[in-house]
This record gives structure tokens, sequence and C-alpha cells, in this order.
């Protein structure tokens, strides 16, 4: 998607470039303004007013002026007619250029012939003098605070860092530092500068030698920043000491080569224009003889540094690429640098604008997304060291166990664990989000070289105005949605990946009902992200959107009281997930159901109760929920016993059984408070009811209460005590008498009498 | 920088000693010689009225006058042989700089000292007024070619006495104020220069101005008319032959090293680095073991930049330590001072032979938290305690 975007963008900046050269055009004699974005020289504007006198110009302006007063943008021209003003143009710019080559062997006598005649001997000494003192000055200040800050500064180079953020923060530290220390440099020299009185041909060319200086400097501390060819701790990009000198170097190289041309380039314009030419021509066309040399030389120099860049480094870094790869890529960017010198050359500035973006453009985000994936591969590195380190064991493990034969039938593959990284989720966005932010920039700086305002499109009423504001809000909305998905979908995907389910016979965690809720989530996610992306898009297109808006409000009202109950229950259920009310494999519960849930859709959960049936219950349905299984359980239990016990007794054989309970091995962890006696809870009519409770892990209570139970009988019997039975104790007034059966049956028929009625039995709390 | 000679080991310390001594004798000079410039920024006047005794003292009080050419010629010398015995020209920084304004400080002076001695050889007394109309206004290249002569001397100084400074004991302290004097001097003193030049120019050419209170040289050269161009020829003479000379010692020294070199049979050497970051190299012999760390990209502390006086470049030896020479009595020295273990060496004096070696460094390359009096408080403890 993203690469026919490119190629679309591509194809629209072509033509748009056709068709806006015109209004883009600038005139010949502003070459080195247009490629530097500062003031215009006085000169400029003395040329500019020149030209507005022009009445040819003037003339120009009139008839491309609308009866409005605005000026015509070119648009009603036709195609042979514009074909025809690039054609004139190309040929004025060549015959300027031809007249520059000519006037170009004149330029050492004119120069050294202003040298001679503009300056005293004096003032030769005292302004390279004057140079020396400024550069001494702002060098030794620099100096100064260097060595005040020699030592943290070694520290933050030297001291060894693992982490690729520890590098991140180190490099910025120290390019701050490097950077006051510019900034001190710049203060020093240039305020020494300041406080002399200057020639004023002289003010102009050292004010340029001292900005070049600094902007050299400048350069070099962002290639510093990144290379770090003397501080391995504190490197950036992915390859060694050596190669990172030499790019360095390089790159020192390129920077110095542009500088120099740029200073050059403004030096030698400020002296022509203080002395002018003896044949007649304009100064414009010395300036451009001027320029196009320097160009020249400056292309030359980085055509060299991309060709030998290109013969070193696979051997520098140990690059196994394919030579075709490098030899593609090294005559790519010689073409494209010369294609950009050609298209400079003929004058279509914002043509070569267009191709240096877009040519670039694809180089560098390829390097960029190397580089972050660097960036994170460095972070994990000791992670992924540890982890090969356990897959090494693991497969160890499973060959020596393959050799002794130990093997089960059932396990044939080695268990292997899965490198888990930690930055899954980040390193796709930080690849969308610097992608993004790279493509924009693309954009601005290629609207800012047509021309054109893309904060202000909407005013411009142009076919290529409406095509670019399209296509730029279009990519907007697409990268940025792009971008919210990414995240959202990583993280999801992160999620549910990390989830475990739990094993048999235990609760699970309360990553569950995430688990239920995420895919939902990323589904309405996408549906959303997707109709804003289309609806921005077609309202970037002018399309109207309220009547679409509209209708779906419509709909969606309709569907809605058509689904009242689905909604209910669909809403209800995100809450109850929400408040972690229940969680899979818990036991609840709902009005007068109970059971495991088994299963939570969206809609409903199903219950199984322990005896096996299962119930749906929409969610929509629950008023309240009661939960068996969260963090703990208090189970009491109650034993009757004579009151002729002794409760001193009872009280430590219960605590006794409660150490006993503790230390099983099965479930002694799952109990949190172990059986302890709580004395007499009640006196009945013939016994004592002496009550015990312990606390648990839910689910755990049953097997515990049972154990309690044995363990508690047992114990007492042991010890003499007797569980009280129900007995009745007949007494016989003069009964004496009786002979034993009678006896008996009258105890009987008393018991009866005594129990009354049987109701029946109450229902006792299940154990699932 | 060379490794000491085992075989003269006075040699190899009088070297080092009369190095320093020699420089600082120079660096004393310049230093009082750009003092007196920098009076230029009050006036010409001032200058003149202190040059006896800042500038003057070194050519009119023959001790003086005969330790500073002694040291000049010495220094001179003492450069040439490290010339000689340099290993390597991939130097640090600074070193290369030192280097480059060595080598240049001769030719850029000669003609200072032979005009002055010309001056007074026609019987005039170089009088600021006098010298700084020549370099503004008769010949103001010359003026120029002084100007950056003294940028260069001072830094070629600064960064020898800045070195020697470093690894003394208590340098923190001292380093306090060397800073600051070692960046302000020169630029009062070229401030001082073109202050006073505006005073003497409109005088030269002419114009109202300044003028000395008692210009010794009111009445012209002493000497005949006739012998003025002569004079004036020999100097220039001596000046050419002095810059020519010294050239070519230079370049005969270049020429000597590249000899040297190419005899030397290099064998193979590995060496190992343990440690934090630790690494291995396959190289060839012939440098010392700082060096060879330098040439590999492994970060080294090193404060004196391998001239064996600091210490900090110390490595312990892990393996291979039979194929090395026993340390020189400097190294031996530095290494006591440190209170270093048996098998710890420096790096910039080691110069490992065929074979194998694993050291690892003593101090990390990070040495921001090393204490640099550290050794000098453990002798004063031991010295209290006995």
């Amino acid at each position: 998607m993203m690469g026919f975007l490119r190629i679309a963008l591509t194809f629209v900046v072509l033509h748009a470039c056709a068709m806006t050269a015109q209004a883009q055009f600038a005139p010949s004699s502003a070459s080195s303004e247009t490629v530097a974005v500062s003031d215009p020289s006085p000169n400029d504007v003395k040329e500019f007013l020149r030209l507005l006198g022009d009445p040819t110009i003037q003339n120009w302006i009139t008839e491309s002026a609308n009866t409005d007063g605005s000026l015509d943008n070119g648009s009603v021209l036709t195609l042979r007619e514009q074909i025809d003003t690039q054609i004139e143009r190309i040929s004025a710019r060549a015959q300027s250029l031809i007249l520059a080559w000519e006037v170009l062997p004149q330029m050492p006598a004119v120069l050294q012939d202003v040298w001679d005649t503009e300056l005293s001997h004096a003032q030769k000494v005292r302004s390279v003098t004057y140079i020396l003192i400024f550069l001494l000055i702002g060098f030794g200040l620099e100096w100064l605070y260097r060595q005040f800050l020699r030592r943290p500064l070694l520290r933050i180079e030297q001291a060894p860092k693992d982490a690729p953020s520890q590098k991140f923060v180190g490099a910025l530290v120290r390019a701050a530092i490097i950077f006051t220390g510019l900034a001190i440099f710049a203060v020093g020299s240039i305020g020494a500068f300041d406080s002399f009185d200057w020639h004023p041909l002289l003010e102009g060319i050292v004010l340029d030698l001292l900005v070049s200086v600094l902007l050299f400097r400048i350069l070099t501390t962002i290639s510093l920043f990144f290379q770090a060819p003397r501080a391995p701790e504190l490197r950036l990009v992915p390859y060694g000491t050596k190669a990172a000198k030499f790019l360095h170097r390089l790159i020192c190289i390129m920077a110095f080569a542009i500088v120099l041309a740029f200073a050059l380039s403004y030096t030698l314009n400020r002296i022509v224009e203080q002395h002018g030419m003896d044949i007649d021509t304009s100064l414009a066309t010395v300036a451009l003889a001027q320029t196009v040399t320097l160009a020249l030389a400056v292309l030359l120099v980085i055509w060299s540094c991309i060709w030998v860049a290109f013969r070193r480094l696979p051997v520098l870094c140990d690059m196994a690429v394919a030579p075709r790869a490098i030899l593609f890529w090294r005559n790519f960017l010689m073409i494209l640098v010369g294609v950009v010198f050609a298209l400079w050359l003929s004058g279509l500035f914002s043509a070569m604008w267009a191709v240096l973006v877009i040519g670039m453009m694809v180089p560098s985000l390829k390097l960029m997304r190397a580089w972050i994936d660097h960036f994170f591969d460095q972070s994990t590195a000791a992670l992924n060291e540890a982890h090969m380190g356990e897959a090494q064991k693991a497969l160890d493990d499973f060959a020596a166990a393959e050799g002794e034969g130990k093997l089960l039938e059932g396990e044939p593959q080695p268990d292997v664990p899965e490198f888990a990284d930690p930055y899954v989720a980040t390193r796709p966005i930080v690849q969308r989000a610097a992608r993004f932010v790279f493509i924009i920039s693309g954009v601005v700086v290629l609207s800012s070289a047509w021309g054109v305002n893309i904060f202000d499109l909407s005013s411009d009423r142009s076919l290529v105005g409406r095509i670019l504001e399209i296509l730029i809000d279009s990519i907007v909305a697409l990268l940025l949605a792009d971008l919210v998905w990414t995240w959202a979908k990583s993280v999801i995907d992160k999620r549910i990946a990390d989830y475990e389910p739990p094993v048999d016979g235990q609760a699970p965690g309360p990553e569950a009902r995430m688990i239920t809720l995420l895919p939902l989530l990323r589904t309405i996610l996408m549906v959303t992200l997707l109709i804003m992306v289309i609806l921005s898009v077609l309202s970037a297109a002018g399309v109207n959107i309220a009547p679409i808006l509209a209708g779906a409000g419509i709909v969606g009202i309709a569907i809605g009281f058509g689904t009242q109950s689905l909604v209910r229950d669909i809403v209800a259920g995100i809450f109850f997930l929400i408040d972690d009310a229940f969680r899979l494999g818990e036991y609840i519960e709902v009005g007068d159901l109970m059971g495991t849930v088994e299963g939570i859709s969206v809609r409903s959960m199903r219950i199984r109760h322990h005896r096996g049936k299962v119930h749906t219950v929409p969610y929509g349905e629950l008023k309240s929920l009661t939960n068996h299984s969260r963090d703990w359980v208090i189970m009491k239990l109650e034993f009757r016993v004579p009151f002729d016990t002794d409760l001193q007794l009872v009280k430590k054989l219960v605590k006794k059984v409660g150490a006993e309970l503790q230390a099983n091995e099965h479930y002694g962890p799952s109990i949190l408070s172990t059986l302890k006696s709580q004395g007499v809870r009640r006196m009945e009519e013939f016994n004592m009811v002496v009550g015990v409770k312990f606390m648990t892990k839910p689910g755990e209570q049953w097997l515990v209460r049972r154990d309690a139970y044995q363990k508690v009988r047992d114990i007492f019997e042991a010890n003499g005590i007797r569980m009280a039975e129900r007995n009745v104790k007949v007494e016989i007034e003069g009964g004496e008498h009786l002979s034993e059966e009678q006896r008996s049956a009258v105890a009987g028929a008393a018991q009866e009498a005594a129990q009354g009625p049987v109701g029946p039995p109450k229902p006792i709390p299940d154990e699932p | 920088m060379a490794s000491a000679t085992t075989t003269r080991p006075w040699a190899a310390s009088f070297r080092t000693r009369a190095m320093i001594l020699t420089g600082l004798v120079m660096f004393i000079f310049v230093t009082m010689h750009l003092a007196n410039l920098a009076l230029g920024l009050f006036s010409v006047q001032l200058m003149e009225d202190w040059r006896w005794l800042l500038s003057g003292i070194w050519s009119n009080f023959l001790p003086l006058k005969i330790l500073l050419q002694l040291s000049l010629i010495l220094h001179f010398l003492l450069a040439l042989l490290s010339l000689y015995r340099r290993n390597t020209l991939r130097i640090p920084a600074y070193d290369m700089t030192q280097m480059i304004a060595g080598i240049l400080i001769i030719p850029l002076l000669a003609k200072h000292v032979f005009g002055v001695m010309a001056a007074k050889e026609l019987g005039l007394e170089p009088t600021y007024a006098l010298v700084l109309g020549q370099f503004w206004v008769v010949s103001p290249f010359d003026g120029l070619q002084q100007i950056v002569m003294l940028v260069v001397a001072w830094i070629h100084g600064a960064i020898g006495v800045y070195t020697w400074l470093q690894s003394r004991d208590g340098s923190v302290r001292t380093m306090r104020f060397f800073y600051p004097f070692v960046v302000a001097l020169p630029i009062f003193a070229m401030l001082g220069y073109v202050e006073a030049g505006r005073q003497i120019i409109p005088v030269e050419e002419g114009g109202m101005g300044f003028v000395l209170d008692s210009d010794p040289n009111l009445n012209g050269p002493t000497v005949a008319p006739e012998l003025i161009p002569d004079i004036i020829d020999q100097a220039r003479d001596r000046q050419e032959l002095v810059t020519s000379v010294s050239l070519g010692l230079i370049t005969f020294a270049f020429l000597a090293r590249w000899f040297r070199l190419r005899r030397l049979q290099n064998g193979q050497l590995r060496i190992t680095y343990t440690g934090k970051r630790s690494s291995t190299f396959n190289t060839t012999t012939g440098l010392t073991l700082l060096e060879l760390a330098r040439e590999n990209n492994i970060a080294h502390a090193s404060v004196c930049r391998g001239r064996g006086r600091c210490g900090t470049c110390r490595v312990k030896i892990l393996a291979g330590a039979e194929t090395l020479q026993p340390p020189s009595d400097g190294e031996a020295k530095v290494l006591e001072r440190w209170q270093a273990g048996p098998n710890e060496r420096l790096a910039c004096q080691v110069k490992p032979t065929t074979g194998a070696l694993e050291v690892e460094r003593v101090i990390e390359p990070d040495y921001s938290n090393l204490d640099y009096d550290q050794p000098r408080q453990v002798a004063q403890k031991a010295a209290s305690a006995t």
C-alpha cells in the first residue's frame, strides 16, 4: 500500500512540477539564494528593484495578471505552451551558463585586484590578526570549557554502556556538551568580532568565514552524535570503529566541501560585487559562473565519496551483501546526485527538490528501518543471549535423553522455549512512527520547495492544489490510522499470546476475562478506524459526508431498537467483565443457579452445575452474582459433646489436629488459617456444641473439612471424649420391679416420644 | 613514544628531564615576552618601560641569554631525537598538533630573531616603537608571520607544559590556574600587539600619534650608511641558513626514522585484552602496547599520552610476560609510585615481541574517578607511619 502511495506521489509530483514550474521558477541571479534559505543580500534587493523597474518585467506582470488582479496560475496554458516556456527557460539558462563559462578565466585576476586595491597592507595584517584572534578566543574559551568538563565527558564516553537507552542518553548528553562548546566558540569569536571596527568588505567575508566554521562543526557534530568514532560505547549505528571512523571522515570531507563551497560562493560574490567586471556582463552571470564552478567541485567530491564509501564499506563492516545490491545502490545514489545537479544546472529547482526528496526517501526509509531494528536488537541482546543458552541447554538435554534411550514415546520434539521479545509491541510502533514523521517531513520539504503552503491549501483552488490537498490529507489520515492500529494490534496480540490457559484444577488468573474482551475490542477498533479513515478521505476529497453520517445514525438507531436486549446483554457483559465479577473456572451462584463458569462469550456465559447440568445465562439477566471462588473461604464445623467433657482438652486436641492439617502435603499450603477451636458455641438440651473453624483458599475447603471431621473424631475417641448422642434418661418411679425387658421397652417408648415428629431434612450445601 | 633503552638508562632519564627543563625555560621566556606584548593594551610607552625586564633580560643578562640559547638548541636536538625514535605517526591529536607546531616554530622565529639582532648591529635599540613600526608598516607580511608564530609557539609550549603538569602530583589544583592562564595570555598579547599597532601606524605614516618619551633611535643607525645593506643582507642570509638547516635536520630525522623502521624485522603478534570489553587482535611487532591498542581502537586510559610518566596506562600481564624486557628505571619508578603489583607494566613502555600476550587494563578507560593524588597520599601515610 505504501509502495503504491509512493509511486502515486512521485507521479503526481512530476506532473505538478511541470505545471507549477512557471510560478516557481526563480530568476537565475538568485541561484545560490534558492538553495540556502537566508535573507536576501542588499545586492539581491537591488537586483530585484532593478527588475521591478524593468519595463519588460512590468509588462509580463500585467500580462499574466487576471482581471481581478490575481496572478495567473498557469493552468489555462495549454500543454504545448507550457513545454515551450520550459524549453525557452532552459535555453536561457544554458546561454547564461555559456556566458558564465567565458567569464570564469577572469576571476583570479579580479580577486587579486580586489585584494590589492581594496585593502592597505596594515589592514590586511590587522584583519588576519583579528581573524586569528577571534578563532583563538573562540577555540580558547571552548577549550577551557572542555577542560572543565573533561572528567564528566570522559565518563560519558568511556564508561561501559549496554542498554541502548543508556547509549542514546549518553550520546545526547555528549552532543549537548559539544553544542554548548560550539555556542561558547560562537559567542567568543563573534563577540570578539563585533568589538572591532571593520572594513565593510572584510566584515562580510570574516562573518562568512566564522559562520562556515560553525556550520562545518555543527555538521560534524551531528555525524559524531550517531557514529562516535572515538567512543564505541556511545555509538548508535550498527558498525564497528573502523567503519565509523571511515564514514565520519567521509562525512567531514563532504561537509567541508559543501560548507566551503557556500562560503566561497558568498565571499566571491561579495568581492565581485564590490569590484565589478571589466567586460559587459551582469553580476548575475559572474555569480552564476562562480556558483556553478563550486557546485561542480562539490559534485565531484560527493561522487568520489560515494564511490569510495561503497568500495570500502563492505570490507570494513564485514557485510555479507550481494555485490549486485551494492553496485545498484552506488549507481542509484550517483545517478541521483548527478540528476539533481543537472536539474539545478538547468534551473528546474522545484523538480530538483522533488527528485532529491523522493530519491532519498526509499534508501532513507530502508536505512531507518534497519537502524531502529538494530536499536531494539541491541536492547534485547542480553535477553537473547540468555534465551539462546536456554534453548541450547534444552536441545542438549534432549540429545542426552535420546542417547540414553529414556525418551518417552509421546514426546518426540525437544522442548525449546520460545524467545520472548519484550519489545514485540513497541518495535512496530516505533517503526511506524518514525516512518510517519519521515514521510510527513518529506512532504513538507517538497511542498515548500514548490512554494505550496500545505497548511493553507484550502485557499488554493487550482487542480494541483486540490490534488495535493487530498493526497496529503489522505496520507496523514492513513498513516495516523495505521499507527494507531499497529499499536493496538500489537498490544492486544501480545496480551493474547502471553495468556496461558489455566492448568486443570487451578483457578484462572485475571487475564482470563481480558482474553474474552480483547478480540472484541480489536474488531471494534478496526471497524472504527476503517470508517474514520474512509470518511476523512472522502471529506478531504470534497464528498459531503454529513448525509452518510446521518444515514448511519438512523440505521444505527433502528438496529439499536431492534436489538435492544442483545445490546443490553453485550454492554452488561462488558461491565461484568470489567468489574471482574467472575472468571473462567470459578464457582458462582446466580439467582438460584450455581456452578462453575465454563465459557464466557460476548452475550452470555455458560455455567456447569457440579452434577453436570449446563446453564446459559445472558448477562442482561444477571442482577447480582455470588462468587464462591474468591480469595478465601471460612468453614465452620460443630461437634456435640457431653456436658462432662474437658473443654481444655478439646481445645488442645483441636489445635493438634489443626497442626496436622497444616502439615498435609496436598492441601496444607492452601490452608490460610488452620483449624482452631472457638469454644462452646451454645448449650443444648443434652449436650454442648463446640465450634471449630478454618480458612482455606476457595475450592479446597471440602477436602479439608473431610479430613478435619475424620481426624477430630479419631482423636476424640482416642482421648476418651465421646461425641454426644441423643439419649433419653427414663426414670421410672417405683419401677424397681420391672424386668430388664420391660425397662428397655419403656425406654424405647420414651425415646420415641422425646424425638417428636421428624420433619424433612434441611438441604445441606452441596459439595461440588 | 619510544621506549626507554635498557642499555643506557641514564640517557633516557636525561632526555626526559632535559626536554622538560629546556621547554620550561623557553616557556617562561615566551610567557614574559607575551606579557610584555600584552602591556600594549595600555600604551606603547608602558611596553617600552617594562621591556628591559620582560624581554631585555633574556638578551642583555648574559647567563640568561646563554641559558635560553642552550635551551633552544638542546630542545631542538632532543626533539629531533624523539622524532627519530617515534614508532608511529598515528599519534593523539595533542601530540600531532605539538609536533606540527614545533616544526613550524624555527622557520617562523628566525626572521624575528635575526631582524632584532640586525637592528642591534645597526646600532639601533630594538624598541617596541621600532619593531612594531617594522611589522605594521614596513613589512606587514612579516608582522603577520610573527602573529602566526606567536600562536604556534604558544600552542607548542602550552601542550608541553600541560602534559607535564597533568602527570604531576596535585595537578588538579595547578590546572585550575593553568587553564585560564594559557588561554588569556596569548589573547591579551595579540590584542596588545594590535592596539600598539594602532598607536604606531599614524606616526610611521607621517601623521600625529604616539611618540616615545625618550627614543634611543632618534638619531637613526649609528653605523656607516654604506654598511647598512650588508648588515641587512647578512641577517637575511643567516635567517635563511637557519631555516634551511632546521628544516633539513627535521627532514633528516624523518628520513632516518624511516630507514630505522624499514630495517626492523616485524614479527607476528597476538594480543588479548581481557576485562569488561575484551578483544583480541593480530598485529605486527615494532610498536609499544599502548600504540598497538590505539591502532586497533582499544580504549586506554593514558594521561601523559605515552610518555611513561603518569602510570595510568598500567596493564596486568596475564600471559606472555616472559617475552617482555624488564622495566626500565623510569618505568620501575612510576610503577613503584603507584604500588603496582609484580606483573603490572606500563603499556606505553612495553614493546611486545613475537608471540602471544594477554593483558588486562588496571585502570579502566573511564578513569574519571581516578584520584591522581592517591600515590602521594599513600606515600605520605607511609612516611608518617615511619
